[in-house]
């Protein structure tokens, strides 16, 4: 009998209909824990350069984590993963829910998705029994139509869904799939890989239960850590303001993400902050599968001029920056309905943002006109222009076509200078984070992956000092502060370190927000749930052992795919310095940071290009 | 000195967000806030008149102190 994971993988092909049971051998789920190493398991021998990520050669993937679906918090994340349409490389995408959970309960560790199916269809999955069924009537519908059909026409409001909305349909590169559609798995376009099987939706219902090992200790650590969080601050903030609790920090730090990341610090900051959002459109608080965090914010608006339907929960930091301060808007209803619109059409708000800010920068520059735009008067901070270029880009309909392709391409067009300020790497969107105030952010958009992401280590800021979040992650060998601002070794260690853990985390399928450092329990303690629900006697050194493989395995299926350190160039306005804030006039340092990374490859065993040692494989036997 | 608290840091010890007390002389901010009684400061950041400081700098009796949660990213 295994425990905390079933062993046992769904895979679907869609060109043929076939559907079966593979067995995962517990030795890889140990090696690998879930999340993106499987992903990684599963991609190595399916893909290679030539692979159209649009094609049925290209599978994707529903991953869980050995944590996932444990009864205790942060243990929600499912995990997408693919040959990205953006990068051209190794692709994921994480989010919370109920979905994973429920998978696993079902009795599935994952599901491999092959093929493309010749017609509009979505999967049904009840535990064993799993049936491909049409949905040629729900084409062309957005996820909430949807989702409610689904459950209605199989008789059972429970379903959980993993979904596409027209964009992806569309195959809009920074299309997303949305869980329950409160939960987006927005990055690296995996909406668009699942458009392109025809696939609309994957519904799950799971009676079986998964076995733990010791079911007395995980309700301990559970009810402990429920106790435990209430009063701590940084799972207090989150509960209280969400993911925006940090808004207004960010804003007087300098490094709020401000009309194309021009500035630092947006005037209208306050209103559009956590603490705002709370005191306004805020109705509800919620949670994921078994969390007492409750990050999730629910916000209603029904008033004359616009109404915004809470079942698509609400917007977090990174939607509120990109569709806020980054356009140059200030207004949460207007936020809340883009947030609505984008998970209703299934689309990355960070890319979606992002592109839509460049545009703005593009049109006040004389880059673009009207002409161009359709006669859209495309200035910072023009809300109806956000809301209709939304729909536009979900239906690569006229100008919208353009953006819909991501900022790397729309400079192409565009020409010009605007490659210096089309914010992505690897193609993907930068989000909500300004590396000129903190290195380590910098480090993680470069060389993660997947194109920037902000989530590939704790950020900087929150270790400049001693202190609790230090004293939390000494267990991981981390033990000297970081100056968010610094180079050279000290960085690189810093950012190693926090990258191995944050890696092993998306491995066993657990929320960056639950364990420390940026969530509140302690490390070992987490360590002992894992333990707990598999019998096996996990140590910190074997996690960050296990989150080096991740990304060493990544970074290998990388290079392979012809996705290399000269992908890594961070956009020319990083280099160039703020125009206000409390950073005004600072810039980073382009020979500092490129000698960092440097450091960081020498740490993690690659060569001065970049690429694994053999020595370094063999360790991780890869 | 004019000071805001982020409701975070607010708990049942009578603090209110925004407060003003006489500062006779110049003192740390971490003095400060201790003295007030405001808790778990290891998971704040610190702004005096808008401007991020550190925890030991001298804050002024004209000064406006803001607390805010650390930022942690994610």
């Amino acid at each position: 009998m295994t425990y905390g994971y079933s062993g046992k993988i769904l895979k679907v092909n869609l060109s043929t209909g076939e559907i079966k049971s593979e067995n995962l051998p517990g030795e890889i789920m140990r090696k690998y824990m879930g999340g993106k190493g499987l992903v990684y398991y599963y991609l190595k021998d399916s893909i290679d350069k030539d692979t159209d990520p649009y094609s049925e050669d290209n599978p994707l993937l529903f991953m869980t984590g050995v944590a996932s679906g444990i009864p205790a918090a942060g243990t929600s994340r499912m995990i997408i993963g693919t040959k990205s349409p953006i990068t051209g490389g190794f692709g994921i995408s994480e989010s919370g829910g109920f979905i994973a959970p429920e998978l696993k309960k079902a009795g599935w560790d994952g599901i491999v998705v092959e093929g493309v199916s010749s017609k509009p269809i979505y999967l049904l999955i009840r535990d064993d029994k799993v049936e491909i069924k049409d949905a040629s009537h729900l084409w062309g519908k957005g996820n909430g139509e949807v989702n409610d059909i689904i459950k209605e026409e199989n008789d059972d409001k429970t379903l959980k869904l993993s979904q596409i909305g027209q964009a992806g349909e569309n195959k809009v590169q920074y299309a997303c799939v949305i869980n329950d559609l409160k939960h987006a798995c927005g990055r690296n376009g995996m909406g668009a890989v699942m458009g392109s099987k025809n696939l609309k939706a994957v519904a799950v219902k799971g009676t079986l239960g998964i076995n733990f090992k010791d079911k007395d200790k995980i309700t301990e650590i559970s009810k402990w850590y429920a106790k435990h969080q209430k009063d701590q601050p940084l799972s207090k903030g989150l509960y209280m303001y969400g993911t925006a609790a940090g808004l207004l920090g960010i804003d007087k730090s300098g490094i709020l993400p401000t009309r194309n990341f021009k500035q630092g610090s947006f005037e209208k900051a306050e209103d559009i902050s956590g603490e705002k959002l709370a005191e306004t459109v805020l109705i509800k608080r919620e949670g994921c599968f078994a969390c007492p965090v409750r990050c999730k914010r629910v916000v209603e608006i029904d008033n004359e001029k616009m109404k915004v339907d809470p079942k698509f929960g609400g917007p977090e930091y990174e939607t509120i920056a990109s569709m806020g301060s980054l356009c140059g808007i200030g207004d949460l209803e207007i936020i809340s309905k883009a947030h609505e619109m984008c998970n209703d059409y299934g689309l990355d708000s960070i890319s979606t943002g992002v592109s839509i800010s460049f545009a703005m920068e593009c049109y006040e520059k004389g880059l673009i006109s009207k002409n161009d735009t359709e006669g859209i008067e495309l200035n910072f901070g023009n809300e109806d222009a956000l809301l209709d270029l939304i729909k536009k880009i979900a239906y690569k309909d006229g100008f919208g076509s353009i953006l819909s392709q991501g900022v790397k391409k729309a400079s192409e067009i565009f020409g010009k200078d605007s490659n210096d300020f089309a914010m992505h790497v690897k193609g993907q969107e930068i989000p909500m984070h300004d590396p000129r105030g903190k290195i380590g952010v910098g480090m993680g958009y470069s060389l993660s992956p997947t194109g920037a992401d902000h989530v590939q280590a704790q950020h900087d800021t929150s270790l400049a000092d001693e202190g609790p979040i230090l004293d939390s992650v000494k267990v991981l060998g981390l033990t000297q502060p970081t100056d968010p601002m610094g180079y050279g070794k000290e960085k690189a260690y810093y950012y190693s370190t926090m990258e191995k853990w944050w890696s092993f985390l998306n491995m066993a399928g657990v929320c960056d927000f639950v364990p420390a450092p940026r969530g509140s329990m302690p490390i070992d303690k987490f360590i002992e749930l894992i333990n707990s629900a598999t019998g096996w006697d996990v140590t910190p050194e074997e996690c960050m052992e296990i989150g080096e493989r991740g990304i060493t395995a990544a970074r290998k299926l990388n290079y392979e795919l012809g996705v290399d350190e000269k992908t890594e160039e961070l956009p020319k306005r990083f280099y160039q310095p703020l125009e206000n804030g409390h950073l005004k006039g600072v810039s980073m340092d382009r020979d500092k940071f490129l000698d960092t990374k440097q450091e960081y490859y020498k740490m993690m065993g690659w060569d001065k290009e970049g690429y694994p040692t053999q020595e370094t494989l063999e360790k991780l036997a890869l | 000195m004019k000071i805001e608290i982020s409701e975070i840091f607010i708990d049942d010890n009578k603090l209110k967000k925004n407060i003003e007390i006489e500062l006779k002389e110049p003192k740390k901010v971490v003095d400060i806030l201790e003295e007030l009684g405001v808790k778990n400061l290891g998971y704040a950041d610190f702004y005096l008149n808008d401007k991020k400081v550190k925890k030991d700098t001298i804050a002024k009796n004209d000064d406006l102190l803001t607390v805010l949660p650390i930022i942690g990213g994610g």
